[in-house]
């Protein structure tokens, strides 16, 4: 018989909330029988479990920024979080720009603190110039 | 921008963070450890999980019109079903087996009976929320409850006696199974009354699994960090790259009270706590451990700063001692009479030079950032010559454990995270 089911899953969850505001998944499994020692093992016996998993926290939903229509005459900030050779990576990028998009400025940031901290002097740096960013992390 | 191998880890992350549809883009994994021009070869390349063109992908990120999905605004609830079956024993072994809520051993079931058995050893509510815990520093915290800690117990075979100990092991919210990708594990030591009462191991083999109830204690905590934190699935909620052997059935032990010298108080009554009280420990970030024999007085500074300093990166400021009561007389006669003058001795003393310190990828991901920031001491540290000694030590805690069948002792790359009470979890 096959066990019903309704069960939320950490990493199939998350990716199908990219589409939905609902992460719960419903799952309608039949699993097969495996073979092995354990203590509940090797009978017939029915059991009904509770679930072992924590309690997510509720997501609060972001819009991202509005997009410009043209890059032209506008500031790319790449920003570097120093972190694997993340900057040797953005400097090649800035060569590209610089050789590729003669109408933008690309724009080398190293964030302030460690790669995980908030820069909200950068941010409002690239505010006030409209500009935009692509932040990269190495590893 | 992110290497291909983290694409799972990074969308979860902007799931987390409210942005599931953030606009990503990404290179072959390494970036680290390339020369400039291999790192151009991946700008002119494609994005190896799209198959786009790089650079073209990145300019259309940055110019295409939202769509309604990424205006998206407001609050989404994710919920879980508290039962799971019926079915066979096999069958719920596999369906947890799947979800990587085991150790991937066999466990007990959960069910309704066996964990209401666990939470009659304590006073505590069944719904209270015991703590929150993350998979790593920058993911997002779960709640968990004293029922979720239960359930986790009866999966290792815990038996109810040993419950106020997983609770208080529980409420220090340390996670045994971080997903760093540099494999790390959590050990827990406990002080006071409670080691006598649950018999645990100080001595002999007391790092490993030669004790029943520090065994059920450590799988349980296994299991609860990672049903509890939001997972531990590889690729999204564990990315250790090699993983940890500590981190299945994470070390459980008692201080060897009786091997402490005078002078040299218990860990419990270094933080605090009263001789009487019964307290667990934790550490975190442990990655290896390694052993040496006994120190001799011709060159004993020597071998301290090399041994002690050699051991991994010098942005790992933690370092646990682990001394075996057989060797704590040569230590007296160097004068460390208490375990804070050894501490002491070991934060001044092991140093590394300024040159090296800021040549290690480490402490450049971790600390270079700080210190441009100006943060104390790493900014004071960037300025200084290159030969200047950097003492990078600055969490050192030593415990006395193990069974003097050798005059050895050790060195493990854990830090001290956290004490908790026992009996309040009663």
């Amino acid at each position: 018989m096959p066990m019903s089911v309704i069960q939320f899953l950490p990493s199939a969850g998350l990716r199908a909330a990219a589409g939905s505001l609902c992460l719960g998944l419903a799952l309608v499994l039949g699993l097969p029988a495996v073979a092995g020692a354990q203590s509940d093992a090797g009978s017939d016996q029915r059991f009904t479990v509770l679930n072992p998993t924590g309690d997510a926290p509720p997501i609060e939903r972001k819009a991202m920024a509005e997009r410009p229509d043209s890059l032209d005459g506008r500031t790319i900030y790449l920003v570097d979080v120093t972190f694997n050779g993340g900057d040797l990576f953005l400097q090649e990028m800035q060569k590209w720009m610089a050789a590729n998009l003669p109408t933008v400025t690309a724009e080398l940031r190293v964030k302030r603190g460690a790669y995980s901290a908030n820069d909200p002097e950068l941010w409002r740096e690239i505010q006030a110039n409209e500009g935009l960013m692509v932040m990269a992390i190495g590893h | 921008m992110i290497v291909d191998a983290l694409e799972s880890l990074v969308r979860d992350k902007a799931v987390e963070d409210g942005m599931p549809a953030l606009r990503l883009a990404f290179t072959p994994t390494p970036v680290g450890g390339k020369t400039p021009a291999e790192l151009a070869e991946y700008i002119v390349g494609e994005d190896p999980v799209t198959g786009e063109p790089l650079m073209e992908e990145i300019l259309g990120h940055l110019t295409r019109p939202l769509n309604e999905e990424e205006r998206r605004t407001g609050e989404f609830v994710r919920t879980k079903q508290r039962l799971i079956g019926p079915d066979t024993a096999e069958n719920l072994q596999r369906y947890f087996d799947d979800r990587f809520w085991t150790d991937q051993l066999p466990i007990v079931m959960p069910t309704e009976a066996r964990v209401n058995a666990m939470l009659a050893a304590t006073s505590h509510p069944r719904d209270e929320m015991v703590g929150r815990m993350r998979v790593t520093g920058t993911r997002e915290a779960w709640e968990y409850t004293v029922e979720t800690v239960a359930i986790n117990a009866v999966m290792a075979g815990a038996r109810p006696e040993l419950f106020p100990a997983i609770l208080a092991l529980a409420a220090t919210a340390t996670n045994a199974r971080s997903s760093s990708t540099s494999s790390m594990a959590g050990m827990a030591m406990f002080n006071g009354p409670i080691a006598d009462e649950l018999q645990l191991n100080s001595g002999t083999g007391a790092l490993g699994l030669y004790n029943n109830g520090g065994a059920l204690i450590g799988r349980a905590w296994g299991l609860l960090s990672g049903n509890a934190s939001g997972g531990s699935v590889p690729g999204h909620t564990y990315m250790g790259v090699q993983g940890n052997p500590m981190s299945s059935v994470p070390a459980v032990f008692a201080e060897n009270v009786d091997g402490l010298p005078a002078g040299w108080n218990p860990l419990h009554v270094q933080k605090g706590f009263e001789a009487d009280e019964s307290v667990v420990s934790t550490f975190s970030g442990c990655q290896s451990q390694n052993t040496m024999m006994v120190l001799r007085d011709e060159d004993w500074e020597w071998v301290l700063q090399r041994f002690i300093g050699g051991l991994g990166s010098p942005q790992r400021s933690s370092k646990l001692l682990l001394v075996d009561p057989a060797v704590t007389a040569p230590l007296l006669r160097f004068g460390f009479d208490t375990k804070e003058k050894l501490i002491e001795w070991i934060e001044a003393n092991v140093t590394t030079p300024k040159f090296h310190y800021w040549l290690d990828q480490e402490v450049i991901n971790y600390n270079l950032g700080p210190a441009r920031a100006g943060r104390e001491p790493y900014a004071t540290w960037l300025t200084l010559p290159d030969d200047a000694p950097i003492p990078f030590l600055q969490n050192v805690e030593v415990v006395v454990v193990g069974g003097s069948g050798n005059i050895r002792w050790s060195v493990n790359e854990c830090g001290y995270s956290r004490s908790m009470r026992v009996d309040e979890w009663r």
